[in-house]
């Protein structure tokens, strides 16, 4: 009934943060959301895989930087799955 | 936990973001220290520099406030780049521009005032537009704190307009003009300072918690 890769905390949290700010550094994913790099580099593989999210590793100068985007198919995933619990709640 | 239970936790998390606006905010708050500090510095040194000159008046308050951004932006500039973020966020963009165009507004009007001798005006100007500030920051970063000194400092300032305005006391020099500079200074500098620490305290403490 829900998308299982939208329906977790972390990764709908992490969703809901690229759909209001675009995009956004991996540092400032991770200050947001309260986990630590592995876990966030974790359900980022995940979202990556499934193409609903765009990851960016940049360099500025000699620093590397990360950056994630949210991608079309993204946004669209996300649409079906607030549809999905819309539904769920009327229904119960 | 119940399918239902877990549902309405998610719908409240995503409200959290998408609705309550919990957008990302880097700040360094020591910059709310120096709007206080220039607060302070502005409050007692705008009647004396305006009565030297209406000119030499404004081009300090302009120097001031100019010191100020300048500061701020170079508090930003490093605060974003501890997370890697090149430009500022649509809020910080926003919430500048709000301060910028307001500062604007009420350093010209001061002038205006300036020239005609109403000096407890300007304070009162000053407390009133940068509390619209206030409200804009409050909502933006969802901090009440913020809103509640924004509704503090337009009730002061509109109470003592009134008040001001009855007894024919706008062009006082006296105790009035005291109390209004002694207003500003808790609005603008005490408050904003109180809410800068708190802020930085709970920073720390998430820190601490290794968030």
């Amino acid at each position: 009934m829900f998308d299982p890769l939208i329906h977790q905390p972390v990764r709908s949290k992490l969703l809901s943060l690229l759909i209001s700010n675009e995009e956004l550094p991996f540092k400032a994913i991770k200050e947001l959301l309260k986990v630590t790099d592995g876990n966030l580099s974790s359900h980022l593989s995940k979202l990556e895989k499934e193409e609903y999210v765009l990851i960016e590793k940049l360099f500025e100068g000699k620093r590397p930087k990360t950056v994630v985007h949210i991608t079309q198919k993204g946004r669209e995933a996300f649409a079906l799955y607030i549809e999905a619990l819309r539904k769920f709640i009327e229904e119960n | 936990m119940s399918e239902k239970d877990e549902v309405l936790r998610q719908i409240t998390e995503i409200k959290h973001h998408l609705v309550d606006k919990e957008s990302f905010f880097p700040y360094n708050y020591n910059a709310c220290h120096v709007w206080s500090l220039i607060a302070i510095v502005l409050t007692f040194i705008m009647i004396p520099s305006y009565e030297s000159s209406v000119i030499f008046g404004t081009l300090v308050t302009i120097v001031l406030i100019v010191i100020g951004f300048i500061v701020e932006g170079i508090l930003t500039k490093k605060v974003n780049e501890s997370y890697d973020l090149d430009d500022c966020t649509r809020s910080q963009t926003f919430i500048m521009k709000n301060f910028i165009m307001i500062s604007l507004f009420a350093i010209v009007f001061s002038t205006v005032l300036a020239i005609l001798k109403l000096y407890l005006l300007i304070f009162l100007l000053w407390l009133f537009l940068i509390s619209l500030g206030y409200f804009s920051v409050g909502f933006v970063l969802n901090i009440k704190a913020y809103e509640r000194v924004a509704i503090f400092n337009t009730i002061s300032s509109v109470v003592l307009l009134s008040y001001g305005a009855y007894f024919e006391l706008l062009e006082s020099r006296g105790v009035f003009l005291s109390l209004v500079q002694g207003v500003v200074i808790l609005g603008l500098a005490v408050l904003p300072t109180l809410i800068a620490l708190q802020q930085q305290k709970v920073e720390k403490a998430n820190r601490a918690c290794g968030v």
